[in-house]
């Protein structure tokens, strides 16, 4: 039982520790035309359970490689999904044939390159990283 | 015995090391390749019956056996454009024959003309069950194995056909429709009675973490002369947010002249937590022919009560442990090949991995 109470807490430390880092916020092209999203729109871009966007037009997801601090800090947030909880649903959904996780960058300034490239192109990335080039279309 | 399990374990844990290193390998602009796999052993208390899954000849007794949940699988998937993608899984795993054998299981062509709708022409699962999609792919479960008692119950293999899916969000929560038709083989050992003229349809419904799904599959089976008309239903349920992860499924199968062997009902409850990277779970199964005054049937009467553990252990690999019990009334049950009598009991280990 205090080995439960000892991994529990432990647990909930890392959460903790995970969420005080920083702040990450949904970002978009400035040309784009879309404003803002809802938690649940994003999440459906991002689990490829949406294909467009609301106000039409072709939806690019992108992530960032597994570990990426601000990652699982997203995915919890918006989908409710941990790490190891969205590597099996990325499984289901692949080996189903029914689709494929979003292509992942290494870090915000890819992220921040390819949205530049592409309007439809919607990533995250850390509050601070924020500048003329991207708007904030959903802050979790 | 145990020395060769060891190793078998300790392998598989360096390969799924060296292999979860890698993602999907990604060839050229258009192609992914990537797979998953199972390296599991499983034994029982008994050696008066082999005990297996679906219809496998041979499995385990006190001798430890590897194939019955050992599967490896490997997919392409090529993606022209937006709407049109090509699918080709091919899986080794238990079949009819005691060794492994390696067949394509899904090789698909996949075109979704508008964002809703998606219509598959190919080599597919026959999705009469809430997880069929993805039972091979142990990593994507909470559990070890799919309860036999529910999972066996369907003896169609896949479907040679097409399937049309409409996907519709309705407020916060997501209605799929779903209807196929096509031909099928019977999964026997042995015997290949022809499936033809595979229809069915399925309806599900997905808000937060809820899931709620009907299917209803109807088919001709021609066996021994006889041309039978094969139903098989299908209720299921999923709940999983927050930790909590319990699913339920209830299946009818019957058929119209041979009602009194098909007949049978099965069911299950999986209820599972997530501490961390650890995930405690308890199954409950149970099968039963409809027909008691029958004296034979395609299966039998089987009761298993099963608690288990999968361990996230790696980023790409989970470790699991799973102890049963399983009362068959001196019945072959549903799970082994001859009667058994008394409990039995089986433990199983296995690695799950994805690449």
């Amino acid at each position: 039982m205090k080995k439960l109470h000892a991994i529990l807490a432990s647990v909930t430390f890392a959460a903790l520790a995970a969420t005080a880092h920083a702040d990450v916020v949904v970002v978009m092209s400035t040309k784009s035309t879309v404003d803002t999203l809802t938690k649940d729109q994003v999440s459906d871009i991002f689990l490829g359970k949406a294909a467009t966007f609301p106000q039409g037009g072709q939806a690019v997801p992108i992530d960032l490689a597994p570990g990426a601090m601000n990652r699982d800090q997203f995915y919890t947030k918006v989908t409710g999904r941990t790490a190891v909880q969205l590597k099996s649903y990325w499984a289901k959904q692949s080996f189903s044939g029914k689709g494929t996780a979003p292509k992942a960058v290494a870090g915000d300034d890819e992220v921040k390159k390819l949205i530049a490239a592409n309007p439809n192109t919607i990533g995250y990335i850390d509050k601070s990283r924020v500048d003329s080039t991207v708007k904030v279309v959903f802050e979790p | 015995m145990k020395m060769k399990v060891c190793a078998a374990v300790a392998l598989a844990l360096v390969a799924s090391h060296a292999i979860s290193a890698r993602a999907d390998v990604q060839l050229g602009e258009h192609a992914t390749l990537s797979g998953f796999g199972t390296f599991g052993a499983v034994k029982t208390d008994t050696d008066q019956a082999e005990f297996g899954k679906d219809r496998q000849p041979g499995g385990a007794t006190r001798n430890p056996d590897a194939l019955v949940d050992s599967n490896l699988g490997v997919q392409l998937t090529v993606k022209a454009n937006s709407w049109l993608s090509a699918t080709v899984q091919v899986l080794a795993q238990r079949r009819d024959h005691e060794a492994m054998d390696i067949e394509p299981e899904w090789a698909f062509i996949r075109v979704q003309p508008m964002d809703d709708l998606t219509l598959r022409v190919g080599r597919m699962t026959l999705p009469a069950f809430l997880i069929s999609d993805f039972r091979n792919v142990g990593y994507a479960n909470t559990w070890l194995r799919a309860p036999n008692e529910v999972y066996a119950l369907s003896v169609f293999r896949r479907l040679d056909g097409a399937d049309l899916t409409y996907r519709k969000a309705i407020g916060s929560s997501t209605v799929t429709a779903s209807v196929l038709y096509g031909d099928s083989d019977l999964l026997t050992a042995g015997m290949r009675p022809g499936v033809d003229d595979v229809r069915g349809g399925s309806l599900s419904w997905e808000y937060d973490g809820l899931t709620v799904r009907a299917s209803r599959t109807l088919a001709d089976v021609l066996f021994a002369g006889i041309d039978d008309g094969y139903i098989f239903n299908a209720f299921g349920a999923t709940w999983d947010r927050d930790n909590l992860i319990v699913q339920a499924e209830y299946v009818q199968r019957r058929a119209t002249l041979l009602g009194d062997i098909v007949a049978s009902d099965g069911h299950y409850l999986m209820a599972g937590y997530r501490l961390g990277n650890v995930t405690p779970y308890a199954t409950f199964a149970r099968t039963k022919p409809e027909y008691r005054q029958s004296p034979i049937h395609v299966s039998f009467d089987q009761e298993t009560k099963a608690l288990g553990l999968r361990w996230d252990a790696f980023s790409s690999a989970a470790i699991k442990v799973q102890v049963e019990s399983i009362d068959t009334q001196g019945t072959p049950g549903i799970s082994f090949n001859a009667p058994v009598s008394g409990t039995v009991h089986a433990i199983s280990a296995s690695i799950d991995f994805t690449f």
